[in-house]
Formats: structure tokens, sequence, C-alpha cells
């Protein structure tokens, strides 16, 4: 009897090791697959850098004149963007829609500025008016153009979340884009993609003035149980099963605690 | 087997190993934070982690090795499942420190999602914090069936639930302490299983990858936390109902007040915990006016009832102030206390000013510390003095009484202060703007340092009778 006992609880327990053991196997390697396969969740992407400090680095605009990057921000917010003047990809077209999506919002100048800097060590000042035109930009004390040297721009790439890699066989680099918004030497809101919409764009000035916009990842549509379903276009809210989840718990320990009383519980007139 | 008065014996000395030690972790994390050992701050959050879930498990199992023992006054506990309890408790905290000491794993004692998936630390870290609360969760839920089953040997679940009283009709004399267990263990099946539905949900992200709701799992995740915490001070108040006539002389009936405040709090405690969820503008907002109703409804009559029933057992009774039952006093005025703080945070006009300062750590410590933690300790006194009866100290017992509320209050009053002035919690270094945060850091650690030199006195005093005991 006694080495029965012994013989289940040795199997048991090798059970629970057996399993462990996949489960510690399979994880990182289910993880890092799925995580590779799917598509890279923006939000979280664009919250890595939120609320770090920016450094207040050597700005030269486009008219010779060199600023601190601080001496900027101190007097109003700002919009942070990276360029390269002759990249063949998303810098011209990211910083045009820039263009018109602050024209919808409105503002610049009076309630905040752009400076566009050029990453690329290669670019001069011509190189930056040059894009500033072909934006369409009137560079001046609202939209500023300039550049940096390589070790500036680098701090000031990775305190924003911006990378670049040079490729050599096509003389361009590999990078994203992106509009930084900064408040007193601070990142409040990442915008992250190849354009900047007004919605989105609306939602950083309103964080440049000191107005908290909460944000939400929504968990996309692989998910095994949710609480609510958002319908994106009517904004209607409803709620989905994993609201059922919330009460089940409650439920079930009422069963349970109701099932204890009644198969074990019939007091007799002694015991009670 | 019955429950034998080892079993209770070794869980006391589980409590005071592993109490002196969770406390110098905290006093460690308030170092930090105070700038006297800022070069070890990379250990802050693995500290907070340890320090969080080990008082919170610890807590739980104290206060249902002291319900377990109170029951045996009316019902037959399993011995068996009390071993097995141990045992996997044992098992639990020693991965949980595998986890926070050799993998540096630091998602906090809530683990919030996703947090745990954090890159900040190994796989593996992660999944042993997850097995330690597995085979936590598991026991502990084990446990808990089987007080409920004992309770049902004896009573139906409307005697248990003292619904007779409710009704105004016949029926047997059920003691308080028997309700309030009831209740609490039917809820703390709740969540259990809320515990197991957030770990699941973890695990099959671990194996498939496919992500979960945050919302979800925050709400889950709470569901089990919140109620966890709020059950270990109810089943400690259960024991304060069943001990205060040993001292008072005067009996602590059930009545229909009592069973009707305890009652409401099984139908609402579930719901109370929607006050975490304040800040989730994605939380509909009918659940947030629930949370505030629920802390309210849940938490104001049972307190109430049950103070006012101490203070008029206790007005004018011929009581001898020993340490087991100025603790047991003293923890349930705390937990008065803290319980106020708590109704004061889960107000949504409040909670909104207060949310993330240290306020909150100032009023859940003020019910742990001078609440859970001293009427638990009064109730081990109680038991080791009542089966060695050492000869008492009296003054030597004022002392310690005196150090622990001197030194637990005055750790409280800095998170307060620091709380009130809008210093953040969970800062382990305070940037310039913040600098006053480390001057009550370094008040509060020269408080917890007066609380910890009474503990360990305490431990001296309890512990002489429960090597007399453990002998017996």
């Amino acid at each position: 009897m006694g080495r029965d006992r012994r013989r289940t609880g040795a199997r048991l327990a090798w059970t629970g090791v057996t399993l462990l053991s996949i489960l510690a196997i399979a994880w990182p390697a289910s993880v890092s697959a799925s995580r590779g396969d799917e598509p890279v969740d923006l939000l979280r992407e664009e919250s890595r850098h939120l609320y770090g400090p920016v450094p207040d680095i050597d700005v030269q605009l486009i008219d010779g004149r060199h600023v601190r990057l601080a001496d900027l921000w101190r007097d109003t917010p700002l919009l942070v963007t990276l360029f390269y003047s002759h990249c063949a990809g998303t810098c011209t077209p990211f910083l045009r829609s820039l263009h018109t999506a602050v024209g919808q919002n409105g503002g610049l100048g009076s309630e905040y500025r752009v400076l566009s800097l050029s990453f690329d060590p290669h670019d001069t000042l011509e190189n930056a008016r040059a894009t500033a035109a072909a934006v369409g930009v009137e560079p001046g004390d609202a939209w500023l153009f300039g550049t940096g040297t390589p070790a500036d721009v680098a701090r000031l790439a990775e305190a924003v979340g911006f990378w670049y890699e040079p490729v050599q066989a096509t003389n361009q680099f590999d990078h994203p884009s992106l509009v930084a918004a900064v408040r007193d030497g601070s990142v409040v809101r990442v915008l992250l993609g190849t354009t900047v919409n007004a919605s989105r764009l609306k939602s950083a000035l309103f964080e440049l003035k000191g107005v908290y916009v909460p944000l939400y990842s929504r968990p996309g549509e692989n998910v095994l149980f949710r609480c609510l379903q958002i319908d994106a276009l009517t904004q209607e809210v409803r709620f989905d099963w994993g609201m059922l989840l919330l009460v089940v718990p409650g439920l079930l320990a009422l069963a349970i605690g109701g099932t204890i009383f009644r198969t074990t519980g019939r007091p007799t007139s002694r015991e009670a | 087997m019955e429950l034998s008065p080892k079993h209770t014996l070794h869980w006391i000395g589980v409590t005071f190993i592993l109490f002196p030690l969770l406390l110098l972790a905290g006093m460690f994390m308030r170092a930090i934070q105070a700038n006297t050992l800022a070069s070890t701050q990379s250990w802050f959050y693995p500290m907070m982690t340890l320090h969080g879930v080990g008082m919170a498990g610890l807590w739980w199992v104290a206060s249902m090795a002291c319900a377990s023992r109170v029951l045996t006054r009316y019902t037959k506990p399993s011995a068996a499942v009390s071993t097995f309890a141990l045992i996997g408790t044992i098992l639990g905290v020693l991965l949980l420190l595998a986890s926070v000491l050799f993998g540096r794993f630091a998602a906090g004692w809530y683990f919030l999602y996703p947090l745990p998936f954090s890159v900040g630390w190994p796989a593996w870290a992660t999944l042993t914090f997850f097995v330690s609360l597995t085979v936590l969760g598991v026991t502990w839920l084990v446990w808990t069936l089987d007080l409920l089953r004992a309770i049902a040997r004896k009573y139906t679940i409307s005697q248990a639930l003292g619904w007779h009283y409710i009704r105004g009709v016949e029926g047997p004399d059920v003691p308080p302490a028997i309700l309030i267990v009831t209740t609490s263990l039917i809820a703390a099946v709740a969540c259990l299983l809320a515990g197991v539905a957030v770990l699941l949900l973890f695990y099959y992200e671990m194996l498939t990858g496919t992500r979960n709701d945050a919302l979800l799992m925050k709400n889950l995740t709470f569901l089990f936390g919140h109620l966890l915490v709020n059950l270990s001070l109810y089943l400690a108040v259960a024991v304060v109902y069943d001990t205060f006539p040993h001292y008072t002389g005067r009996p602590w009936h059930t009545n229909r007040v009592v069973a009707i405040s305890w009652n409401a709090v099984l139908a609402i405690v579930l719901l109370a915990y929607f006050h975490h969820l304040y800040m989730d503008f994605v939380q509909p907002t009918s659940l947030q006016y629930v949370g505030q109703i629920a802390s309210y409804m849940s938490s104001i009559p049972a307190a109430v009832v049950t103070v006012f029933g101490a203070v008029t057992i206790v007005y004018r009774a011929p009581v001898r102030w020993s340490l087991g039952f100025t603790l047991l006093f003293f923890g349930l005025m705390g937990w008065g206390i803290g319980g106020l703080g708590a109704v004061i945070d889960s107000t949504i006009a409040l909670n909104s000013k207060f949310h993330n300062t240290l306020w909150v750590p100032a009023h859940f410590h003020s019910y742990m510390i001078e609440g859970l933690v001293l009427m638990v300790l009064g109730y081990f006194y109680h038991y080791c003095q009542e089966r060695a009866r050492m000869p008492e100290s009296l003054p030597f017992q004022k002392t310690i009484v005196t150090l622990m509320l001197v030194g637990g209050y005055g750790f409280l009053l800095m998170f307060y202060l620091a709380g009130a002035q809008s210093v953040p919690r969970r800062y382990a270094i305070y940037p310039a703007e913040l600098s006053h945060g480390a001057i009550y850091a370094g008040i509060a650690v020269v408080f917890a340092a007066v609380f910890l030199l009474g503990l360990l006195f305490y431990i001296y005093e309890t512990g002489r009778n429960w090597v007399r005991a453990y002998g017996a």
C-alpha cells in the first residue's frame, strides 16, 4: 500500500518535472518564432523612449547659426525629425506628410516648432536646404532645418528611438521614419510610420501643450479572450468573452462551496 | 488524523524566519531610496518583488494557520492537508527565491502583464516565478477546500453563514469565527481560481506566443491579488473574535448585525478590486462606479461592526493586557485605521490625486504592519503562551508593543507625508526635484529599525514559549 503510494508520488513528480522541462524548452523558441513573424506592435515601439531625456546637442541651422537644442525647447516645444538628403525612400514623403499634417492642425511657430536634422555625416547645409525646398517648407524660425556632428546626432537618435545603418551596395541608409515630440527636454510622444496623419499628430501636439492623451494598445485579432470589442469606425464598445472570465471564479467558488456543504455537511443532532 | 499543536507551531516557526528577512528586504529598498545604498539600486526591483510576493503570501498562510487552529475548537481540519500546505508553501518560496535572487526577476508582486515577459531578466526566471505561484496557488486551494470541508462536517451552509440570524429564526449558536472563516474561504476559492486563470493565460502565451488582452490580465490579477490580502485580514479578524472573550471574560456572540455585515462581505468583496483599475481608461466607466460602491459596502459594515463590538466587550472589562491581547487589540484598531485609508483611496475623486504616489503603499502597509501582522503575532503569542505557560514580564512586553507601535506608525507616517507631497511610488532613486522623497525614506529606515528591534524582542519572548511548547 505504502509502496504503491510512493510509486504514484514518484510518477506524479516525474510527470511534473517532464512537463516543466518541455515548457522551459518550448517557450523561448515559440515566443521568438511567433514574435518574429507578427507585425511590430507600433504602440509598444513608440512607448519605449517616452519621458526619457533628450541630449542638449549643438545644431547648425541652414542659415549658418549654431543653436543649442535646449535653447529651442526652452523657448517653445519641439517636434524633431531626422532625415538624410539623398534618401531614395521615405524621408521626403515622410516630411511632406508631416508638412501637410502640421498645416491641418495649425499652431506652427506660435505653439511649437519643428526641427528637421540630417543624420548623414556627409550632408551639408546646402543639402539640407535642398531637402527643405523639396518638401515645400519655407525655412525660418518655425520650421528649422540643420545638421549636427555625427556623435551629437547619434545621441539624439538614441534618445528618441531612431536608428540608421549605412547600406554600402546602394549608398543609402536603412532607417525608420519618426517624429518625436519634445517638451522641456523630455520625449513626450513618438510617432512612427512612413507617413504622419493629422489626427495622430494632433495627439502629439496636445502632449506638447501638457495635456495627457491616454493610449491603449489594441490586443490585435489573435487573442484568446478579451474584455471588450471596439469598433474602430463607430467607436462602439461592447463586452466580450473576457468579461465572462471575470465572473467565472466567483460563480465557481459559490458552486464549489455549495457542493462541499451539500455533500459533506449533514449535521446530526449530536454534532449540531 | 487531527491537527496537532506541532502543525501550528511549524507555521509559527516559518513566520519567525521569513518575516524578519522580508522586513529587511523592505528596509533595503527604503535605504536605496534614501541614497544610503544607492550603489545597489539594480537590486531594488527584484527586492520589491520578493518583499511584495513574500509578505502577501506569508501573511496569507499565517492567517490560514491561525484560522485552522481556531477551527479545531469546533471541527476537525485535516492534519495531512496542513502538512501538504506547509511543504507546498516551502517549495513555492524556494522557487520564488531562485527566480528573484538568481534570475533577478523583477516584475513586482502584481507581475502585471506584459511585464513578466520583459527582457530585463532571463526567460527561466519568469518561468520559475510562475511555477512558484502555481505551486503556491494549488497548495492553498487544497488547504482552503479542506477547511471548508471541515466546517461542512458540522454546519450546513446556511448555519455557517448565519442565515438563521438574518431570518430571525431558531438555529444553532454559530461562533462568529465560523461565520467569518466560511465567508472568507468561499471568497478565497474565487480568489485562487482567478489566480489559476491568470497563470493559465500566461502559460498559454508562453507556449503559443499568442498575446493576451492586457485589460483582462489586469482585472484577473487584481481579482486574485486584492482578494488574497483582504481575506488574510478577514481570517485574522475571525481569530480576534474567537480570542477576545478569553481575555475579557465576556462572550462575543454572532447576532443579526454581525451576520448581515459578513454576508455583505461575501456578496460584494469580489467586486471591490475594480478600484485598482481607476487609471485604466479603457475599463468601462460603469465598473469604476461599481468599484467605489463595492469598496465601501464590503469594508465599512464589517469594520464598523467589528471595531464597535471589540470596544464594547473590552470597555471596563477586567482585561490583563498581556502581549497577546495587546497585539490583538492594537492589530484590530490598526486594521480600522488602515481600512479607513483604503476606503479613502478607493474614492475615485481622491484616487485620481493619490494614485501612484507613496500614499498608496502608506495605506496598504498600515493595515498590514499595524493590522494583520499585529493580530497574527498576537494570536501566535497567545497560542504559544497558552501551551507553554512561561512566566510573563509585563514591562518587557510593554516595551515590545511600544517599539512595534512607535516604529511601525513612524515608518507609515513617512509614507503618508511623502505621498501627500506627491512623491511617486516605485522609484528606486529619486531625481533632484523629488529629493525630499529620499529624506522621508531615510527617516523611515530608522523607524523600521525600531520596529525590527521590537519584533526581535517579540520573537525572543514568544520563542521561549514556542521552544517549550514544541518540546512538550
